[in-house]
């Protein structure tokens, strides 16, 4: 009778493991859910293109907020770099079926996306970095716990 | 929030702790089976394989936190918490097993090692795959040449070094897939998916690997190809199409295989109807149906069930021996486990931002998934039976190592995926294999409820139910003895080793038998509840003692009312004569002897039965309770009782000179209604089987009716019926209900159960009292003989029935001997004088 109950307390605590085991991967599985979830901003999701220096360190932010936006050296297009080796429109970025696509506009420098280069159109994903010309933009996902960086740092080229 | 290192490290430890106490549960179980302290010594090594599972998961536990420090930390623990559980399963099926596939486990373990360390970005594998492909294909092809098998006919899917054997096709299972998804996947993103030519390799490749394996008679193995070929187009083109073709392709193979294949033609029978062919081809199936219906909600217990008794179930149905040890719960809380892991390669492989190693990941994960539905339904008789193994579970060097590189690859690139990058890209097809396999894994489980809770009472007492004898030899049954305390059926031996032995071979036809594959009879059967120790207590205390502490039942024992000296005397009066010998009282119901002849031994029946069931003579018929005779003359008294019912004149103290025909004749209904009044009938309802009485019609015609007095006629009753007719008489009108329990053993001392039929008023006293007058002469016996006849059939039967009213309670004795002339009276009158002496 006793080592029946041992059994029975040894069978208890046997089944107690693997539900308790269970039981931690459920949760681990509904944080990664919740986690996700917290991820993705309330409505529609904000990619941004950040210009970076040679150094890596972030320069400026571009939002991008049409579903068709256009890289070039031209002033008056949504992502607007003064720089020469860009060509007036070197590039297009656009959306379409929830995803964000790249797409070289036959310029003279070419465009580079992780260093291979863009011969047809491409799908961006967060963290995929863009040379255009010997500009470099890392295309990522608008965080919303910090602001954008907004100013132009001081210039020392003239202005053309 | 808990960093993944920590979570890992607390689902290894409750791993751990899972591993503990499943192998003290499993170093208990031998005493709870004997019900004192003992030791299997093979099953130390469960503590063996505990002590390596420990220290392989541990020391990969480090390495991972040094070299993938962002991996998905429940990976690691759901393989090894599989791995661990089949370890605790083979110690318990094969410890010898158990001990090869420990070292296996190490070994595996050092080469995940090397293979975590291998460059992360899998250039090695994209740059060389042709070869790796090559290599494995050809090795593949090796076992069609040098291969050897588990038998002489099995099929030759190993290749032998030096007494290590491994499996070419376990690599051939990950390397494919790895192969396919480098092919389709661009090397860069351009969101345009691979080109149509990419397929061509993956197809060719596959259909060689499909060819091989067909060649090589693994079935398994060629199903888990197409499914990877199929899973890796899918996921690479994003057609819907691909996967119903690939579900297309497969029925059309399997058709195809039923018409040419006998092995696929009888796997495919098997699983649509196992229950035809129970003990040939389906035997593996509808044992491992019956192993998951043994272990029920709960299960027996590490330890406590028979999951041997499945062929191969260290391998094929080591889910079935799950289930029957752990239960419907394990194995639930087993599935859970495969299908957390399943889906957190396809969370990986949409994470993934590389084409490649989203292929990767969701082909890997997806086979994975389909291996262990494929096994585990095929045991579940969900799908038909394909030999794989159960990832991680089953036995098998090669097949462990396969499904650790595949959790490597799963490992390094959950390691990759970024983890700030939501995942904002819809993966259609990612999303609808996680539904299916998440619906085949809840379908697996609610076969296992099905098998195990629904169905499992039917399973369970099918007599291809071997656990019934392994029960049998562990648990003593309860002895059954005669009136006087003598031993009529007695367990014998030790725990774990009882048999039944009978002493009283002439009681034969009363205490019946019980053998292992030929069911019960007689008492043995009828009492079969309290002999166990089942009846007689409530349904908790037995579920609480039986499935869940798993002790044996204490049988409980018998006394019946029959006289074993009796019976023995009785017999050697008859000698080799064939026929029946009823003793009963008349007050009480209660049964003295119950002599058929012949008749078997019951201690060799076991042996003897096919024999005694084809012989003529009918041995194992119970004559006394079973047997029809025609009654002839036998039927007198009875007549002459009713007649002052029915205004016929009194014919005076001379039963053979009564005109019953006539009387018959005239009173059409007479005959039937004597028949009715003395239940002749109806079956006398008893503990043992008593002869089916049909429609009893007595003729109205004269040359019918003059057969019937021969005993040639239509009219035949039972030794029995009879019996308890005349016990009437003895007994001033009364009959009384035939009792054969004299007392039971119960919680509180002995009980006599209520018979299954009630005394029945079948003449008034004043007859009866009449009638015993004219047949006994006024003495203290009485008695009356005939001749019948066997029914149509030749050879006649020589009556007798006689009673004694000088005791308490009157003794009636009927023969039947067949075979007349023979000297029924003479014997009758021994036993009746034997029976009222052994009153005084």
């Amino acid at each position: 009778m006793s080592v029946s109950l041992l059994m029975l307390a040894a069978r208890i605590a046997l089944a107690a493991c693997l539900y308790a085991f269970l039981a931690l991967v459920l949760v681990t599985l509904w944080r990664d859910v919740r986690a996700a979830a917290a991820m993705r901003p309330a409505g529609a999701t904000l990619f941004s293109l950040r210009r970076l220096r040679e150094d890596g360190t972030p320069e400026r932010d571009y939002a991008l907020q049409k579903d068709s936006c256009f890289i070039g050296r031209s002033p008056s297009i949504e992502v607007s770099l003064a720089d020469e080796t860009v060509s007036v429109v070197h590039a297009r970025l656009w959306k379409e079926n929830g995803r964000w696509w790249l797409e070289d506009l036959d310029s003279r420098n070419g465009t580079l996306l992780n260093q291979i280069p863009v011969s047809k159109k491409t799908v961006l994903c967060a963290g995929d970095r863009i040379r255009a010309g010997r500009i470099l933009l890392e295309f990522r996902l608008e965080d919303s716990s910090q602001p954008p960086i907004k100013e132009i740092p001081p210039e020392t080229d003239a202005p053309a | 929030m808990t960093s993944p290192s920590r979570r890992e490290a607390a689902l290894l430890g409750l791993a751990l702790l899972f591993q503990i106490f499943g192998a003290a549960a499993l170093l208990l179980s031998p005493s709870v089976q004997a019900g004192a302290w003992t030791v299997n010594p093979p099953y130390w090594s469960a503590l063996f394989a505990m002590g390596v599972w420990g220290l392989v998961a541990w020391i990969l536990h480090r390495t991972l936190d040094r070299i993938l420090p962002n991996r998905d930390p429940l990976l690691l623990p759901a393989a090894l918490f599989l791995c661990g559980w089949g370890l605790q399963i083979l110690v318990r099926l094969s410890p010898e097993t158990a001990l090869r596939q420990t070292l296996w486990l190490f070994l595996v373990g050092g080469l995940l090692m090397v293979f975590l360390r291998l460059p992360h970005d899998l250039e090695w594998l994209r740059k060389y795959r042709y070869l790796w492909l090559g290599a494995a294909l050809a090795a593949v092809a090796a076992t069609l040449f040098f291969g050897v098998g588990a038998g002489e006919d099995s099929p030759r899917l190993w290749l032998g070094l030096d007494g290590i054997y491994f499996q070419p096709s376990e690599f051939l299972r990950w390397i494919f897939p790895v192969f396919a998804a480098f092919t389709l996947a661009p090397r860069r993103n351009t969101g345009n998916g691979p080109e149509p030519k990419d397929a061509f390799p993956v197809l060719l490749f596959g259909a060689a690997g499909v060819l091989l394996h067909i060649l090589q008679q693994d079935l398994g193995a060629a199903m888990l190809l197409i499914a990877a070929s199929v899973l890796a187009l899918y996921l690479a083109y994003r057609k819907t199409g691909i996967l119903l073709f690939g579900a297309a392709a497969a029925l059309a193979i399997l058709g195809g295989g039923y018409a040419l294949s006998a092995t696929i033609r009888d796997r495919i029978a098997t699983w649509w109807n196992p229950w035809l062919d129970p003990s040939n081809t389906s035997y593996q199936v509808v044992q491992s149906l019956i192993s998951v219906a043994a272990g029920g909600l709960i299960g027996r217990g590490p330890g406590l069930g028979a999951p041997g008794l499945v062929p191969v179930a260290y391998s094929d149905f080591i889910f079935s021996a799950l289930s029957e040890e752990y239960g419907v719960l394990g194995a639930v809380g087993c599935l859970t486990v495969m299908a957390v892991l399943v889906l957190r390669g396809m969370r990986i492989a949409i994470r993934s931002t590389d084409p490649a190693a989203r292929l990767i990941a969701a082909c890997l994960s997806a086979l994975l998934g389909c291996q262990s539905i494929l096994i585990i339904g095929g045991g579940l008789r969900l799908l038909p039976l394909t030999g794989v193994t159960l990832p991680w579970m089953s036995y098998g060097g090669s097949s462990l190592l396969g499904s650790m590189i595949m959790l490597g690859f799963l490992l390094i690139l959950s390691n990759r995926a970024p983890a700030a990058a939501a995942d904002v890209r819809p993966d259609r097809p990612v999303r609808v294999l996680s539904v299916i396999f998440l619906l085949a894994f809840a379908a697996a489980g609610v076969s296992a409820g099905w098998w195990g809770i629904y169905r499992a009472p039917v399973l369970r007492v099918r007599t291809d139910n071997y656990r019934r004898v392994l029960h049998d030899r562990r648990a003593r049954r309860g002895d059954l003895f005669d009136r006087n305390g003598l031993p009529l059926a007695v367990t014998a031996g030790v725990a774990g080793a009882y048999t039944r032995e009978y002493p009283g071979p002439a009681s034969a036809p009363v205490v019946g038998f019980t053998t292992a594959f030929y069911g019960q009879g007689g008492m043995e059967a009828a009492l079969d509840p309290w002999l166990r120790g089942e009846a007689g207590r409530n349904s908790f205390d037995l579920w609480w003692s039986e499935t869940v502490l798993g002790i044996p039942l204490e049988g409980k024992d018998a006394w019946l009312t029959i006289d074993r000296s009796l019976q023995e005397r009785g017999s050697a009066g008859m000698g080799d004569l064939a026929g029946a010998v009823v003793v009963l009282r008349a007050g009480s119901g209660e049964i003295l002897a119950l002599i058929s002849q012949p008749t078997f031994d019951p201690a060799t029946l076991q042996t003897d039965y096919e024999l005694l069931s084809r012989n003529p003579a009918a041995p194992l018929l119970n004559r006394a309770t079973q047997g029809l005779y025609g009654p002839g003359r036998m039927l007198y008294p009875f007549f002459a009782a009713e007649a002052k019912n029915w205004n016929l004149p009194d014919s005076g103290s001379d039963l053979c000179a009564v005109p019953y025909t006539e009387w018959i004749l005239e009173n059409p209904e007479f005959a039937q209604q004597v028949l009715a009044q003395f239940r002749f009938d109806q079956d006398p309802a008893m503990d043992l089987p008593t002869a089916n009485v049909a429609a009893l019609v007595f003729p109205a015609d004269e040359t019918s009716i003059l057969r019937e007095w021969d005993g040639q006629g239509r009219v035949l009753v039972s030794p029995i019926q009879l019996a308890l007719a005349f016990a009437s008489i003895a007994a001033g009108g009364m009959a009384p209900a035939p009792r054969l329990i004299y007392r039971l053993e119960a919680e509180t001392g002995w009980t006599t159960p209520a018979t299954a039929s009630h005394p029945v008023a079948m003449v008034t006293a004043v007859t009866a009292a009449r009638l015993r007058e004219i047949l006994g002469g006024g003495g203290d016996t009485a008695e009356w003989t005939g001749c019948g006849g066997n029914g149509a059939s030749a050879g006649g039967i020589s009556w007798y029935a006689g009673f004694e009213t000088a005791g308490d309670d009157p003794i009636v004795v009927v023969v039947a001997l067949e075979g007349s002339p023979s000297d029924a009276a003479g014997i009758g009158r021994m036993i009746l004088a034997f029976a009222a002496a052994m009153d005084k």
